[in-house]
């Protein structure tokens, strides 16, 4: 990997590192519930990001998916309820799944690390909800998607201009390991017309 | 406090040497509400905990030690049934390993848990294990009595519902009928599955051993190359083993051990140079087969793992390569309290010390050695014990002694080639082997005759007495798989002869079948026979029709 992107990766992780230790030392002083679970979860992000970076980086060749027979409907469900305590006060809902096929084949391990990826995301800028659903498409790919109603696309966010966009490599790592054509984009984000943002995941039969 | 949980009533044990994971782990758990945890820091100290039967859930990490690792321990306890039916086992690996652990093994764990391991993690995979053993229940309990069909039946019923545990049960599915020796509708099982997905590893695996089952090699050869040659599946062992054995089935042993050697550098288990080192041993490549060996001895020295057989393999090998000093130097080290030692194995370990000796100049000693080995190998059979001490017998100038095992050896099942393999070395490695053609004859002859007396009693309609016959020759040949097949089908035409299911008959065949299946697995001609039966048991259960 270029030393640029690694250096930016470090930097990221050093900056959310220090804070960690802040707010650790103040509990050790003040010890505090609700302070030490936003410390565990601030802990538990900084791992998460070292996994997604680990997995994109740490090993040899391209990433590959070791893809089982999984039902997408548990794989949501898994997700939202991995979301509940990150999300606060926002309110981390699910679309309804009626029509999702009982099972599709990818790797649950990679696609759930992209898109804990994408909702931690999606939960740093929603305004109050942030929405979890899939979809077969048009041209069979399995859709997941993570919406939120947050200010969008191309708002003057500094939060957003410091990201290292760690969390999209990932995803669009995640995808080609699916076999998605290098032609296509396994992601997007776009804004959503009624407000917000919409991230989607696409994996090929 | 121990919280109560749906998960407080498991009682797990975890399999870790570093005590800090141990540690970690038993935090997970305890927040699962699972307060019940057994810790074992090697493979014994894991065996000695599961005997007890009472555990619910392994944690095992995959890297236990340099002896054995986690994918070993796991597939040991499956094949010596020492994990309970209804306990599940999660394997721990890192990061880096969890690809080349998950792409070589055919017999994969309930869940692997890559590390750092979360509660939730733990959680989520021990919900989605519950969920798929409620879903399977009725087919595990079915295959638990070892009742096949009735597994079968409810498969079907999981496969109706067409739900999330489609894919699985066709998975089970295919199995089942592979064991139930229907290996054409196996076939279509796997064929259905690579429609739906051409890449899935176990429906083109299921697919070779279904098309090698039906006798169908060149195809099944086919089938597994491509597994291999495949990005998914190129260290997927199991792959090569229906490659050698569908080349062994068509006589190329050569070729057979090269892919042996190819799965025992992909996966460097005691058990594959095991494999290796037995089919080395049948073509007489000595240098392979020492060198597989001394692998297994350095790997298992010490460990659960080791097997009294090992020693006396290489004992044997080291003999007949010229090195008898060092066969005996290894013959009398002291035996590790884990391999306990049968009657059956000292007397093979005489016998191979009596070629040791005959070959260090010591013939009075290997005369001793011989005589005390004679004692305890009664009972002629088509295996290693056997060959071994008619090789002491005709190094120790006891020629008809010898020739009579190897007569035995060969008429115990005449037509298995693996054994005619082993006892044409024995022939050459002792001088003899231009007796080989003779010996076969004769072996086979006799047998012919006990045969045709009893085909004849049968075709004169004296059945009972052409089933005496037949019973006789099995008295004198258990394990020879021809009278065997045809013990079976003369009572399944004895049945279909009198129309009436009798129980001590219908008995009597599905032990032959079973003593087939263990003595040739998969073999096509076992599987037709299989068939056979099962249709003189459908035709005499209908109601007959006008």
């Amino acid at each position: 990997m270029a030393a640029r992107a690694a250096a930016l990766v470090v930097h990221d992780l050093k900056n959310e590192l220090g804070a960690l230790e802040a707010g650790l030392r103040q509990l050790a002083m003040h010890p505090e519930a609700a302070k030490a679970a936003a410390a565990h979860a601030q802990c538990r992000d900084l791992r998460q990001r070292l996994m997604s970076f680990l997995t994109i980086y740490g090993h040899d060749g391209e990433l590959r998916a070791i893809c089982e027979d999984e039902s997408p409907a548990e794989v949501l469900q898994a997700l939202h309820d991995r979301g509940l305590e990150r999300a606060g006060r926002i309110a981390l809902s699910l679309r309804p799944m009626t029509d999702l096929p009982a099972i599709w084949f990818f790797d649950r391990r990679l696609v759930l690390m992209a898109l804990e990826a994408a909702l931690h995301n999606a939960l740093r800028f929603a305004c109050s909800a942030v929405w979890l659903g899939a979809r077969v498409d048009d041209f069979r790919r399995l859709v997941f998607v993570i919406e939120d109603d947050g200010p969008g696309l191309g708002s003057a966010d500094a939060e957003a201009a410091a990201s290292t966009g760690l969390g999209t490599d990932l995803c669009r790592a995640v995808g080609m390991a699916h076999g998605m054509p290098s032609g296509e984009s396994a992601v997007s984000l776009n804004n959503r017309p009624e407000g917000g943002a919409r991230f989607e995941l696409r994996l090929p039969i | 406090m121990a919280i109560e949980t749906p998960y407080s009533k498991i009682h797990a044990l975890i399999i870790d040497d570093m005590a800090v994971q141990q540690t970690t782990l038993r935090g997970q758990l305890a927040m699962l509400g699972i307060s019940r945890v057994d810790q074992a820091v090697t493979a014994e100290d894991a065996i000695r905990h599961l005997r007890s039967g009472k555990h619910g859930l392994v944690l095992c990490d995959f890297n236990l030690n340099h002896k054995t690792d986690g994918q070993q321990l796991f597939e040991h306890l499956r094949e010596n049934e020492l994990l309970p039916a209804d306990c599940l086992f999660f394997m721990v690996t890192a990061e880096n390993a969890y690809n080349s652990v998950a792409s070589a093994s055919e017999h994969k764990p309930d869940a692997y848990l890559l590390k750092p391991i979360t509660a939730s993690d733990v959680e989520e995979r021990l919900k989605a294990a519950m969920e798929r053993r409620k879903a399977f229940l009725a087919v595990n309990m079915a295959l638990t009595k070892k009742d096949l069909p009735a597994a079968l039946a409810a498969c079907e019923t999981l496969l109706a519902a067409k739900d999330r545990w489609f894919i699985q049960a066709l998975q089970q599915k295919g199995q089942l009928l592979l064991q139930l020796g229907r290996p054409e509708d196996a076939k279509a099982v796997y064929q259905s599955a690579l429609s739906q997905r051409p890449q899935l590893i176990w429906a083109q695996l299921g697919l070779a051993r279904a098309l090698k089952a039906a006798g169908l090699f060149e195809e099944a050869k086919q089938v597994a190359t491509e597994i291999v040659q495949s990005q998914d599946g190129e260290r997927n062992v199991a792959a090569y083993d229906v490659l050698a054995e569908a080349l062994e089935a068509q006589g190329d042993t050569q070729a057979a051990q090269w892919i042996l050697r190819d799965a025992a550098m992909i996966v460097p288990s005691a058990k594959r140079q095991r494999l290796l080192a037995d089919s080395a041993f049948r073509n007489g490549d000595l240098p392979v087969v020492l060198d597989a060996l001394n692998k297994v001895a350095k790997a298992t020295k010490g460990s659960m793992a080791a097997l009294p057989q090992d020693t006396l393999a290489l004992a044997q090998a080291l003999v007949d390569a010229g090195r008898p000093a060092e066969s005996l130097a290894l013959l009398d080290q002291p035996r590790s309290k884990l391999s306990a030692n049968t009657a059956q194995h000292e007397s093979v370990a005489l016998a191979i010390r009596a070629q040791a000796l005959v070959r260090s100049g010591d013939l009075d000693g290997a005369l001793q050695a011989v005589a005390r080995a004679r004692e305890n190998l009664r009972g002629a059979k088509a295996d290693f014990a056997t060959v071994a001490l008619a090789k002491a017998e005709l190094v120790t100038g006891h020629e008809e002694s010898g020739l009579r095992l190897l007569g035995a050896a060969v008429s115990s099942d005449h037509e298995n080639p693996r054994v005619k393999q082993l006892v044409r070395n024995a022939l050459r490695d002792t001088g003899h082997e231009e007796k080989m053609d003779h010996l076969v004859e004769s072996a086979a002859a006799g047998l012919q005759s006990r045969l045709s007396e009893a085909k004849t009693l049968f075709r004169n309609s004296q059945i009972d007495d052409a089933l005496k016959a037949i019973e006789g020759a099995l008295k004198e040949y258990p394990d020879n798989t021809s009278v065997l097949l045809q013990a079976a089908q003369m009572n399944c035409l004895s049945l279909r002869l009198k129309k009436q299911l009798n129980a001590a008959v219908v008995d009597r065949v599905r032990l032959y079948l079973a003593r087939l299946d263990k003595l040739m697995p998969t073999s096509d001609r076992v599987a037709h026979m299989q068939r056979y039966f099962r249709e003189t048991l459908a035709a005499l259960a209908e109601p007959a029709t006008a």
